[in-house]
């Protein structure tokens, strides 16, 4: 060894400084914490500079971040709300293409109405055919692709998640019948089962919203939609619940198949003659173990999410306008094409551009959770 | 049933029989074992690898996973004297509550035995939770102090907050034993306890356990293919082979008058330091595939002695002397020449 230092790099001394500065500020709070934690925090550090070493996945972090932010940000920083139909104010307004200025009169119906403050606004990207502010439309559909994405993976891999452990642990009939209902929604297309889906929930979703106020408001502000579109709210809901339908056989298979070789540790059967609950088992020693994977596993598919939710609504199911979907925004521009070509050339590239993120994230995660990589990057640290 | 005098049974296992269904076909990994371990004694099962001996364990709190499986036979627990518990008719439910509180396992290699992603402290702290000793594992960790103390851990208060690859081998296996103990069992069933420690720590491990056993009183089964250790640890010792126990008998009367010829020739492969050898011997041939086992005997066909019923039947047990039992024709009236 010892021919190659690994020099750290300006990455690498930021990483040093966030990490010792958190954990010296949690350490001031509780005397001893830093220490105890010494080395979970240095693993983290090597983790960290396991990611500075991987071009593609900062490039997929940056992206990540750049798009959680802009999700999180979107709807307070957007010039104009995503319904404002700026034509009301200036008919030059619909389909202008991006760098237009458009002219808000004092006493106009979007000044009163709309509440749009007089003035000229430039629409940097362009708006559709009712003068709706595009670059607006996108930043509040990059808030609508996020919730989708985390409120389907929030539930529909665990589904599989669960099956697949205990259909791996218990085996047998459990695991034949498990897999067996697994290999038949397998088969049958996931966006086919999703469009039937998505076809047929929308009532019973809306009805649940009437009746459940309480859930109604967290959804809208999850969603940041204005309280009249509680009907297309529901039915971008429907599509999250035909989601949680489809998304889980994959996860049954993927997990059942490592929890196959992970039970076989003689710590699991240790556990067992020890008394240990089986559930326990299953969350404590075989979740945790079969982890790394699953996780590189879950980053690729929120891409993958993002990216079937936007396909839902580019076929007409789930977001209906005025709702900001980037999907929904492609579709509805498309009856322009090519002429206002800006309508599909950049919610398109929002969507490629997020996906690709989690890809790429996704990918580099699988070396950056390699025990080995980590062990590779500490002995040339210490300059061994 | 042999069983010495005064014997106040803690496990009995009658006629067991586990069978694994590969797709090889069936394996008769164990074929009719009976034996009954005393309260308070160390019992011995001894025998080279894959004769049954982990499996015979496994069976006693029905640990045999698919595709194995306990196909007959009475496995009966005593958890005080008098009180009767039927193994094999137990729920799951009442097994987990007897598993790692009244009979628990010390196993081979301590390193795979951890969980590597927690403390040691943890996982004592875990099982003794699981048995409702403590009811949150913080107040686990510290009573897991304590343990790692009585299983004469260097430092507990540090190890306790050591994870397994920090550890050598000879304190992964006290932490194992520490899991075990933890909630203070009637019999510790330990599989190969040393196999996978080098020779000094081995003494250490032993001589720990035979300290524990002497302080809380539990019973101890220990099954090793090392004679050695039957010789200076155990007071009775049962020979398996291919499944099936082929003489059992009190430790010095085993080791000075062996009777099956198995036993015989596995004592005569043990190297004697005091003696001067040229050649150490073994047992010609190999041992038996289990799923086509010989018909009779299943030793019959590398035993020096075998005579024509040796294939035929399989031999009953015959009682020689007290507590010595040995499932050999040459000791029956039928073949009595050679026993005579």
């Amino acid at each position: 060894m010892g021919e190659e230092v690994y020099e750290k790099k300006i990455l690498d001394r930021l990483v040093d400084l966030v990490v010792d500065g958190v954990a010296g500020l949690i350490d001031r709070v509780r005397p001893g914490w830093k220490k105890r934690r010494e080395a979970r925090l240095s693993e983290l550090k090597l983790t960290l500079y396991a990611l500075n070493r991987s071009p593609t996945g900062l490039l997929g972090l940056a992206l990540v971040l750049f798009f959680i932010a802009l999700a999180i940000a979107g709807p307070y920083i957007a010039p104009f709300s995503y319904d404002a139909q700026l034509i009301f104010c200036d008919t030059e307004a619909r389909l202008a293409p991006p760098g237009k200025v458009v002219v808000v009169e004092e006493g106009s119906i979007c000044h009163q109405v709309l509440g749009v403050e007089p003035g000229e606004y430039k629409l940097w990207l362009g708006a559709d055919d009712q003068g709706r502010d595009l670059l607006s439309r996108l930043l509040y559909g990059a808030r609508t692709s996020l919730v989708v994405a985390i409120l389907v993976m929030a539930v529909g891999p665990w589904i599989g998640i669960a099956l697949g452990l205990i259909a791996g642990y218990k085996g047998g009939v459990i695991d034949e019948v498990i897999m067996r209902i697994v290999d038949v929604f397998l088969a049958f297309p996931g966006l086919v089962l999703a469009i039937a889906l998505s076809a047929v929930l929308p009532e019973r979703v809306q009805a649940f919203l009437e009746a459940n106020p309480a859930a109604t408001s967290i959804a809208l502000d999850l969603f940041a939609v204005k309280e009249q579109h509680v009907g297309p709210l529901a039915r971008l809901l429907t599509v999250v619940i035909a989601l949680w339908i489809v998304w889980w056989p994959g996860y049954a298979r993927l997990v059942r198949g490592m929890v196959l070789s992970a039970r076989e540790n003689t710590y699991v059967e240790a556990a067992r003659a020890l008394g240990i609950p089986t559930g326990r088992i299953l969350r404590a020693h075989i979740l945790p173990n079969i982890l790394g994977p699953l996780l590189v596993y879950l980053t690729l598919d929120f891409g993958a999410v993002i990216l079937v939710a936007a396909g839902l609504s580019f076929l007409g199911l789930g977001a209906v306008p005025p709702l900001a979907d980037w999907g929904r925004i492609i579709y509805d521009g498309s009856q322009y094409f090519p002429n206002a070509l800006w309508l599909i050339v950049f919610p398109g590239l929002s969507i490629m551009l997020t996906v690709l993120g989690f890809n790429l994230l996704g990918d580099a995660m699988r070396d950056i959770l390699d025990p080995k990589t980590r062990r590779r990057i500490e002995f040339k640290v210490k300059g061994r | 049933m042999v069983v010495p005098e005064g014997c106040d049974p803690i496990i009995e296992v009658r006629d067991l029989k586990v069978n694994f269904y590969t797709y090889a076909g069936v394996v008769k990994a164990i074929d009719g074992v009976t034996f009954t371990i005393c309260r308070g004694e160390t019992y011995c099962l001894v025998g080279e690898t894959g004769c049954g001996k982990s499996v015979t364990s496994k069976a006693l709190t029905r640990l045999i996973q698919p595709p194995g499986r306990i196909e007959g036979g009475e496995i009966y627990y005593y958890p005080e004297p008098g009180k009767r518990v039927d193994i094999l008719k137990l729920s799951e439910k009442e097994l987990r509550r007897i598993r790692g509180s009244e009979i628990t396992y010390v196993y081979q290699d301590p390193s795979a035995a951890l969980d590597p992603l927690y403390t040691i402290g943890y996982q004592v702290a875990e099982t003794m939770k699981a048995h409702g000793l403590v009811s949150r594992i913080k107040e686990g960790v510290r009573r897991a102090v304590d343990i790692l103390r009585t299983v004469a851990m260097p430092d507990p208060e540090v190890r306790v907050r050591s994870y397994p690859h920090e550890l050598s081998g000879g304190m992964k296996q006290r932490s194992v034993i520490g899991m075990a103990i933890a909630n203070r069992p009637k019999l510790l069933i330990a599989d190969e306890p040393t196999t996978a420690l080098d020779v000094t720590i081995q003494a250490q491990i032993m001589d720990l356990l035979l300290e524990l056993k002497r302080k809380t009183g539990m019973t101890l089964l220990l099954i090793t293919h090392n004679l050695g250790l039957v010789a200076e640890y155990c007071d009775r010792a049962a020979v398996m082979y291919a499944g099936r126990i082929v003489e059992e008998a009190p430790v010095r009367e085993l080791f000075k008058n062996p009777l099956h010829p198995y036993t015989q020739a596995l004592l005569k492969a043990v190297p004697n330091p005091l003696a001067r050898m040229d050649k150490l011997e073994s047992i010609p041939g190999s041992v038996p595939d289990l799923i086509r086992p010989p018909r009779g005997c299943r030793f019959h066909p590398r035993c020096p002695l075998r005579m024509d019923v040796c294939s035929r039947e399989r031999p009953p047990e015959v009682l020689r002397g007290r507590g010595h039992r040995v499932a050999c024709w040459l000791y029956t009236d039928e073949g009595g020449v050679a026993g005579g």
